[in-house]
């Protein structure tokens, strides 16, 4: 976790929807854990911000795709859980798939052109 | 659909929602910390990293949050609260704009509301376009052994006739008059009418509509087979009409009762061929012109005359068709006053629109001066980097709130003056009934018109504010004086000339209205008395009738009050007419002509007050079965006997070749008398004398010279003298003409409330938009005053200038409106249309409007000591 950060690769919208709705996939997680989830499996390179998270949070909330409640850290403070939903589920397939062949036919393209 | 559920929710729990967000981020701040601080970092670089890396949190928060409540509904709904927040500082501005915009639009639209609903609904009618009136032979109606062989089915047209009569109802012990439309067997089935209850048949039966179930009857449940005695004999309801049933004669004309013209009491009354009764209505077919209708009724005419060509003269040679108006047949007639009606509507549309004009007028008046005080408070906003569109949704918010308080301020008012205006009880028996539906179409174009009002009003000043640039003192715009062409100025100007050219319209108008329905019929309307006599609820014997009538008379001209007793057949201006063929002898041939015509007793024009020019007036002896003498009118003369010289020349009815009439003689002319209308030109009038038969249609006129109230007082007691069992009514002859009377009457009335909303709107926005544009100056003032002018002088100048401004915009008016009235001359009986008084009492009113407007202000502001004047802003 250093001060010196890479530059932050700019996300689209639906990218960071996608990766939240991925982190969510295992289970319950507050806005925090959901960052650091992404952080990890990431190696670091994925580092969301504040307003890109909880916006796409909210953006999810307003889809229905995610639910959220009130309920204890693991320090004991109050924080926002948020659970996948199973429209959210089905929305997280359906957008996988999407960007897995754009990704597909992007570096496709990288590679013969 | 779920999204804006979602939303909805959201919106509720709008503020604790943000602040969860608001929390949630605080906790993923704190979060970050603490991992900064494992990683060994100190709690203050732990807290920048984060503050760096993460960023403006109230940027993420407000992100978040225009998720769920986009920014421009945020900023929406803040400009709605402080606009209303700004009104409520003033509620003067409220006030007037509320009263004007109400005012026009409450009123504009009840106004044309009820016109519209009396004039323009159609009748009900299955194909109201299809319908056609005729007649043959020369009288308006047809007799009812023509009318079945005519609508039989055998002569393949479908026609039917109608009539409407007066009838007596006993409503329990009282007695009652209610109108009733005889019709023809097959006239509901002819306009494809079907009853809302029951089934019309022939007989003793009645079919009422809605009003008289709900109201007369209670809406009985049971109402039909239920009895009710008409004239003295029993009738049956078999039918109830639909509700909203418009009647064939149009202008919401509304008979109580349906009846059928085969009935036992008709069928005497029915039998004779030559006797014309009833009008009638024809069906077009499918696809059929007039032209073709006209033919198939010719060979019908021709047939008729041929058969009975003693009864049926003149049939083949005398078939009009003319169509039935979709609106009614008062508004099929060619008659002046029913076309006035008809434009009437128009004319109050431009009207409306006027009033609209005049009142977004005043409102933009008002929110431009309000806008050029608010110059500081928009500069500042703009040097507080408000964009131009923010602001521009800033003032068109206020507008937009002060237009939406005006204009439910109006609808309400429609609602209730329409309700009222149908809800006037009217002075006579006439069967009338309306139903208001008010105009949507004309509301919403009249909001649409005062909120582009109230948006460019309170937007236009703010353009010079740009321009200018930020840092403009509202004292740009105070100084420079009214000589300059300014917004303010050129507002006065449009609103004074606008409300000039309403005022004189709507002035004229009321003149001439008022004017009309004081036209002379041509009789004496103050000092008649009718009455009408119920012989036949008594069932009578003719020979009875006839001494029962000459007792009548006899006693009535005992009377001390009384100065002249008469009688006739038909009362003009009433619903009664008949026209007539009639032939004039030329010596070597018959010329026929065209008449008005009347029954009537010796003495008729003494009691109406109808000059006889020339000649003398009917005898005892003169008697119809004894025809040797007729009058006829000046009209009559002037179209056939140009030369003056009619009396002593001959005519006579129509007959069959070998049952000609003896020739009757011209013995005197009366004066021209209105006949049908108020509105008609004079018309050909034939007078007959009463025949030695007795005739139980016979009115009875009654002339004095006193106080007609006490003599009505009295009379009920004379006649039941001579016979109580008849029942009799007695009225005075200005209430049995007041069908005539009754549309120039309501027309003024609703003309002179229109005007009378249009001076109240002019006066106060021409004050109140004076007054404050004088009140802007006040720092000039003070610097004048500072300077050394004296109060007096100040004065006359800050008044003088505002009757400059006033002039201009009343020339501009007076010239609008001169060019403008010829066009309506043809409305205006009695006034010019360039009536001196009408003009000057305008002026005179708008300008004293304006010295009062200017000068209150201005002596205030003479009042300040000249520093406190300064300072005003």
């Amino acid at each position: 976790m250093g001060t010196d950060k890479t530059l932050q690769p700019d996300l689209p919208n639906g990218a960071v929807d996608l990766l939240i709705l991925r982190a969510l996939l295992g289970g319950k997680r507050h806005g925090y854990g959901i960052a650091q989830h992404i952080r990890d499996c990431s190696d670091d390179v994925l580092d969301l911000g504040e307003s890109s998270l909880y916006t796409s949070l909210q953006r999810l909330l307003l889809n229905g795709w995610v639910s959220a409640e009130w309920g204890a850290s693991e320090n004991n403070r109050r924080a926002r859980f948020y659970t996948l939903t199973s429209t959210g589920r089905k929305q997280l397939d359906r957008q996988t798939q999407q960007f897995e062949r754009v990704l597909g036919a992007i570096q496709q393209v990288l590679r013969t052109a | 659909m779920m999204r804006l559920f979602r939303r909805i929710q959201y919106l509720f729990g709008r503020k604790r929602r943000q602040r969860e967000i608001a929390e949630e981020i605080e906790l993923h701040r704190a979060l970050a910390e603490e991992e900064h601080r494992c990683n060994g970092l100190t709690s203050d670089d732990a807290r920048h990293a984060v503050a760096r890396r993460m960023g403006n949190a109230t940027f993420a928060l407000e992100s978040a949050h225009s998720i769920w409540y986009p920014q421009w509904l945020e900023g929406l709904t803040q400009d709605l609260k402080h606009a209303a927040r700004g009104l409520r500082r003033s509620p003067m501005l409220l006030v007037m704009v509320c009263l004007s915009l109400g005012l026009s639009t409450g009123f504009g639209t009840a106004l044309f509301s009820v016109v519209n609903a009396v004039l323009l609904q159609p009748i009900s009618a299955a194909d109201p376009d299809s319908l056609v009136q005729f007649e043959m032979g020369s009288s308006n109606r047809l007799s009812w052994p023509n009318l079945q062989d005519l609508c039989g089915g055998e002569s393949g047209l479908v026609c039917t006739g109608y009539s409407m009569e007066e009838v007596n109802w006993q409503r329990g012990t009282e007695p009652a008059r209610i109108f009733a439309h005889v019709v023809s067997s097959n006239y509901f089935s002819a306009l494809g009418i079907s009853l809302a209850q029951g089934e019309f048949s022939d007989g003793d039966a009645a079919v009422v509509t809605h009003t008289f179930w709900e109201r007369q009857l209670a809406a009985d449940p049971n109402v039909i087979g239920r009895k009710v005695v008409l004239n003295g004999y029993p009738y049956t309801v078999v039918g109830v009409l639909p509700a909203r049933f418009r009647s064939v004669y149009g202008l919401g004309v509304a008979p109580s009762m349906y009846l059928p013209a085969v009935s036992s009491v008709r069928a005497g009354k029915n039998a004779a061929r030559g006797e014309g009764r009833y009008q009638m209505i024809g069906v077009l077919g499918r696809g059929e012109t007039i032209a073709q209708f006209r033919s198939r009724l010719q060979v019908q005419a021709n047939d008729l005359q041929k058969r009975f060509p003693a009864d049926n003269v003149d049939f083949s040679r005398a078939v009009r068709v003319q169509s039935l108006s979709r609106y009614g047949t008062f508004l099929s007639s060619r008659d002046r006053l029913t076309g006035v009606m008809l434009l009437f509507g128009s004319l109050l549309m431009v009207l409306v629109l006027l009033l609209t004009v005049v009142a977004c007028v005043n409102v933009a008046g008002l929110l431009i001066a309000r806008a050029m005080a608010r110059r500081q408070e928009i500069s500042v906003r703009v040097s507080l980097g408000c964009g131009r569109r923010r602001l521009a949704r800033l003032l068109l918010t206020e507008s937009f709130l002060l237009s939406v308080a005006g204009i439910s301020v109006g609808a309400v008012l429609s609602v209730w003056l329409a309700r009222m205006l149908v809800a006037v009880p009217l002075p006579f028996p006439i069967p009338f009934e309306v139903e208001v539906v008010l105009d949507w179409r004309l509301l919403l174009f009249l909001t649409l018109l005062a909120l582009i009002a109230t948006a460019v009003s309170g937007f236009a000043p703010i353009l010079q504010a740009w321009r200018v640039g930020i840092g403009t003192r509202s004292s740009q715009g105070v100084r420079g004086g009214s000589h300059r062409w300014s917004l303010r100025g050129a507002l006065i100007v449009g609103q004074v000339a606008v409300s000039t050219v309403l005022l004189i319209t709507t002035g004229l108008f009321v003149r001439s209205l008022w004017a009309a329905t004081e036209i002379h019929p041509g009789f004496d309307l103050h000092r008649v008395v009718t009455i009408e006599t119920d012989t036949r609820s008594v069932q009578m014997t003719p020979e009875q009738v006839n001494t029962y009538q000459s007792l009548l008379l006899a006693r009535l001209r005992d009377l001390p009050e009384v100065s002249g007793v008469s009688g006739a057949a038909l009362i003009p201006l009433s619903l009664d007419t008949s026209v007539n063929s009639l032939l004039i002898d030329r010596g070597d041939k018959e010329q026929a002509a065209r008449v008005n015509t009347n029954w009537i007793l010796p003495g008729y024009f003494q009691v109406m007050g109808i000059p006889l020019r020339s000649g003398r007036d009917f005898a005892p002896s003169d008697k119809l079965d004894k025809p040797l003498a007729v009058i006829v009118n000046e009209a009559f003369v002037r179209q056939h006997f140009p030369a003056g010289d009619a009396i002593g020349h001959r005519v006579r009815r129509p007959a069959a070749k070998d049952q000609m009439l003896p020739w009757a003689e011209i013995v005197g002319v009366a004066a021209d008398a209105r006949y049908m209308t108020l509105g008609e030109e004079p018309t050909p009038q034939v007078y007959w004398p009463r025949g030695a038969t007795a005739d139980s249609r016979m009115k009875v006129l009654v002339r004095t010279e006193s106080d007609v109230a006490t003599l009505i007082h009295e009379l009920p007691a004379v006649l039941r003298k001579v016979d109580a069992r008849v029942t009799t009514r007695v009225q005075p002859l200005r209430a049995v003409m007041a069908i005539a009377l009754f549309p120039s009457q309501v027309a003024a009335f609703l003309l002179s409330a229109l005007g009378i909303v249009a001076w109240m709107l002019s006066i106060a926005g021409l004050y109140g938009v004076v007054s404050y544009s004088v009140s802007r100056r006040v720092s000039e003032v003070g610097l004048r005053m500072a300077l050394g002018a004296t109060p007096g002088s100040i004065l006359r100048l800050l008044v003088s200038d505002g009757i400059v401004l006033t002039s201009v915009g009343v020339a501009l008016g007076l010239a609008l409106a001169a060019v403008a009235t010829p066009a309506l001359a043809a409305f205006l009986a009695g006034v010019a249309p360039h009536d001196a008084i009408t003009f000057g009492l305008v002026t005179v009113a708008l300008l004293i409007t304006a010295i009062a407007a200017s000068y209150w202000p201005a002596r205030k502001g003479t009042r300040l000591a000249p520093s406190q004047a300064l300072r005003t802003d």
